[in-house]
């Protein structure tokens, strides 16, 4: 076992060979956050790529109308992040899953994730691992929120892990805890050693910020004032630390917290801006709005100058590449071969910028709009290229000029009034269209208002990612796991971004899956979902009906169909 | 594709060496000049500035080369040069794409369906075909990929190549040596010798004057839609030479001398 800085020997590490399969052969682990961006890739790799794996527990919230088991369901019959185990299996999913999934209803803001203690109990006997993905990506969350799943869903996970057969936690974290830093970034923690190099108390900094929000909410008794005033006191709190926002700073809370424990394994995977799929479940796929996505629909805009510094690394990773790496670190982990972190980054092996990312962008959309049938679109916006700037986003009078000028001309037709601004004449003849007509110009205007206050908002949020700090992520550790793998593994798990071509993944992979899946949500559409292939039953949950003999020591546990079927508690079994 | 033939009787071949057949891409295999395509790539540069000087420089490096034609002696690689000077500071990834756009939306569209059935018929003959031109490799690549899609392909492509500075940025610059509207003798020869192509029994096809060179040094030159000064050589010497306005029949042998001439003045 290892507890370094990086890893013990990593030279020794990297000559010995690793089958993934082999590790992952009967193994049972809890994955936290399937229903998320990454965990449905990850759990659709390791059931595509490492099918004998023992027993895959997938941790999700019940709602009113749907069981956890049932929301889990849905997803395996029509989430396109799982297509690709529809595609392969068919009408033999069902089968497939039920004999290596099932799921456990839970909540991480909750101890041990709010799951019955004698469901805990028999779950415990028998996981290897848990896996601990769930997180919320928001760059400003609201504390409370962003300390309950952030901090203290990363602290149930270790107390659930400490709980297990196996005293492993891997613990998806991000690459940004690294704080308001440029330069070189090893994969490094130092428990109570904030990223400014300010000593901290990781529990009493807990502490403190639980308290700085109950203060907070009891202080404004209005929900949104209260809400905004968490946010602007915890991010002061951040940035003392050297942590450029709420989200970086609950996410390294979280590894310094799980980091001081000393009664598991743990090992944190650290995944840069997490984009569009290479491959897996297939090529372009993206869920939800993430870090890009809002960057990408700019440069398709009007707006021409982009606040960004050119030769800033973006360091963006295929949400397949993450799967990649944290199967890598989790079959490490378990033959207790890990590294202390694996940071899963671009930018030391294969640097993009975002001065190259606004170029390729613009490309995209030249090529889009020159075939566009709107004249606006043909004419003009194909030739509005965005530019990189150079310069700091509040240092842009631009945009808040835009704004204060659409807000202007917004409130002249709002306070159009025909009976006021019309002669007799002309208000008898055209008065009711015009006021129409006003009032339908006003809307418009307002709206666009409403979009480049959105656009100033979000620029200044990015701000700490997009000029001010370039991070180089060092990838060490995961490049050594690679070179253990066969060739015929390491086409499947191996770390494989030295060999990305930007401008193909961009042009062809990562913007059209943009287009498809993610921008559309921006415009307050809907994604829709694949065609149902229905799994002929309910895939297994544990609940306390079903777990009410204790398990045997050393016992290894699966819930059995039959078992499900008639109600009676879970089969155990060597 | 429709396949034509060759205007040339099957060429003797040396044992140690094999025939190649070389095309010109401005002129030939389309009309338009390689500083027409400098003119595209700045038209879309990024910034609206460097569009405006873009397309400035590379206006005034074809009036050059018009003036050059008439006899300035700027026929050298100093206008072309010029050409691309305009494409300084341009990405590699602008240069590129915008290459594909160009070679996929102009060359390919335009290309002369006379030199496509050229290059078929010089394939079919077993010659190994290249494709000479004084545009950037990102255009020339991209028109010969284009082409192979569905079309007659080339084996290999001699083109300009951009200096790139570390950020992989244009300097502005074209890396030497430089392919200019004339051929140089020398590195042809030598290109020749590297891949093992015997000159005189390869083919040649020239568009312009500046072609003369290149037409000199093979067996079998033709020319494509010759311009006056090529036209009146080319009879002079009894070169074949193909128009678009006649159709084009296969040649046979005893038409090597011209498809749709009359006998050389």
């Amino acid at each position: 076992m290892t507890h370094g800085d990086a890893f013990a020997g990593p030279s020794a590490r990297a000559r010995s060979p690793l089958s993934v399969r082999e590790t992952l052969r009967g193994r049972h682990i809890l994955v936290t956050g399937f229903t998320g961006f990454l965990g449905k890739v990850l759990v659709a790799m390791l059931l595509e790529r490492a099918p004998d794996i023992g027993r895959i527990t997938l941790l999700a919230r019940g709602k009113k109308k749907e069981s956890a088991a049932t929301r889990v369901r849905q997803l395996f019959e029509r989430s396109p992040g799982l297509r690709n185990l529809r595609e392969l299996h068919g009408e033999r999913l069902s089968s497939f899953l039920a004999e290596r999934v099932d799921v456990v209803a839970g909540d991480v803001r909750d101890p041990n994730f709010g799951i019955d203690p004698r469901v805990v109990e028999h779950l415990a006997s028998s996981v290897d691992c848990v896996v601990h993905v769930a997180g919320l990506t928001d760059f400003e969350p609201d504390p409370i929120e962003g300390v309950a799943v952030n901090v203290r869903g990363a602290m149930h996970a270790a107390d659930l892990a400490a709980r297990t057969r196996g005293r492993r936690l891997l613990h998806v974290s991000t690459s940004f805890v690294a704080g308001a830093v440029s330069g070189p970034v090893p994969e490094r923690l130092e428990p109570g050693l904030s990223a400014n190099g300010t000593r901290f108390s990781p529990r009493d900094e807990l502490a403190s910020m639980e308290s700085l929000v109950l203060a907070t909410s009891r202080r404004f008794p209005d929900p949104v004032e209260a809400k905004r005033a968490r946010i602007e006191r915890g991010t002061l709190r951040a940035l003392a630390l050297g942590w450029p926002n709420l989200y970086t700073y609950s996410k390294a809370l979280a590894e310094h917290l799980v980091a001081s424990r000393g009664d598991i394994e743990v090992t944190f995977v650290r995944p840069s801006i997490v984009e569009s799929a290479r491959e897996l479940p297939f090529s372009g796929w993206n869920e939800g709005v993430n870090t890009s996505g809002p960057l990408v629909w700019l440069v398709g805009t009007v707006h021409r100058r982009m606040p960004f510094a050119e030769d800033h690394c973006f360091d963006v990773v295929p949400v397949d590449s993450v799967a990649r790496g944290t199967v890598l670190a989790l079959a490490e982990l378990l033959r207790g071969e890990h590294a202390r972190i694996y940071q899963l980054a671009s930018g030391d092996t294969n640097p993009f910028t975002f001065g190259r990312a606004v170029d390729l962008t613009s490309l995209v959309r030249r090529r889009e709009y020159g075939r566009s049938s709107d004249p606006f679109e043909r004419v003009v916006l194909k030739n509005l290229d965005s530019v990189v700037h150079d310069r700091a986003a509040d240092e842009d009078p631009w945009l808040p000029f835009a704004r204060k000028l659409t807000r202007t001309v917004r409130d002249a037709f709002s306070s159009f009034r025909a009976e006021h601004h019309l002669p007799e004449l002309v208000r008898e003849r055209w008065g009711d269209e015009l006021t129409k007509l006003a009032a339908r110009q006003a809307k418009s205007w307002g709206r666009a208002s409403r979009t480049i206050g959105q656009v100033i908002e979000m620029l200044r949020v990015y701000q700490p990612f997009v000029f001010d700090n370039d991070l180089r992520l060092e990838t060490k550790a995961v490049r050594e796991a690679t070179l253990r793998l066969g060739a015929e593994e390491r086409a499947l798990f191996g770390w494989d971004l030295a060999s990305l071509d930007w401008r193909d993944y961009w042009m062809n992979v990562h913007v059209p899956g943009l287009d498809r899946w993610s921008l559309p949500l921006l415009r307050g559409e809907r994604i829709p979902d694949d065609p149902p292939l229905a799994l002929e039953r309910e895939l297994d949950e544990w609940t306390p009906s079903l777990v009410r003999d204790p398990p045997r020591e050393g016992a290894t546990l699966s819930l059995s169909t039959q078992a499900l079927g008639s109600e009676s508690a879970p089969t155990e079994a060597e | 594709m429709q396949i034509g033939g060759s205007p040339f009787d099957a060429a003797p071949r040396a044992p140690s060496t094999r025939p190649a057949a070389f095309f010109r891409l401005e002129g030939v295999m389309h009309p338009a000049g390689a500083w027409e395509a400098a003119a595209y790539v700045a038209a879309n540069a990024a910034s609206m500035r460097r569009r405006l000087l873009g397309m400035g420089g590379a206006v005034v490096s074809g009036a050059l080369r018009g003036v050059s034609l008439a006899g300035a002696g700027l026929v050298g690689a100093r206008s072309t040069r010029l050409a691309y000077s305009v494409l300084a500071g341009f990405s590699r990834d602008r240069l590129e794409v915008l290459g594909e756009d160009y070679a996929r939306d102009v060359l390919v569209r335009g290309a002369r369906p006379s030199a496509l059935r050229l290059v078929e018929g010089a394939r079919r003959d077993g010659f190994t075909t290249v494709l000479i031109a004084e545009a950037s490799a990102e255009v020339a690549d991209a028109f010969a990929r284009a082409l192979a899609k569905d079309g007659p392909s080339f084996d290999l492509v001699l083109a300009n190549h951009l200096e790139l500075d570390d950020r992989g940025r244009a300097t502005g610059a074209l890396v030497d040596p430089v392919i200019a509207p004339e051929v140089d003798p020398r590195r042809l020869r030598a290109i020749a010798a590297e891949h093992g192509f015997d000159l005189e029994a390869s083919r040649a096809y020239g568009h312009a004057h500046a072609d003369l060179v290149l037409l000199g040094l093979v067996g079998h030159p033709c020319a494509i839609e010759p311009d006056r000064e090529l036209a009146r050589v080319a009879r002079d010497l009894d070169w074949p030479i193909v128009r678009a306005e006649a159709p084009f029949d296969p040649p046979t042998p005893s038409t090597r001398r011209t498809h749709d001439e009359g006998a050389p003045a």
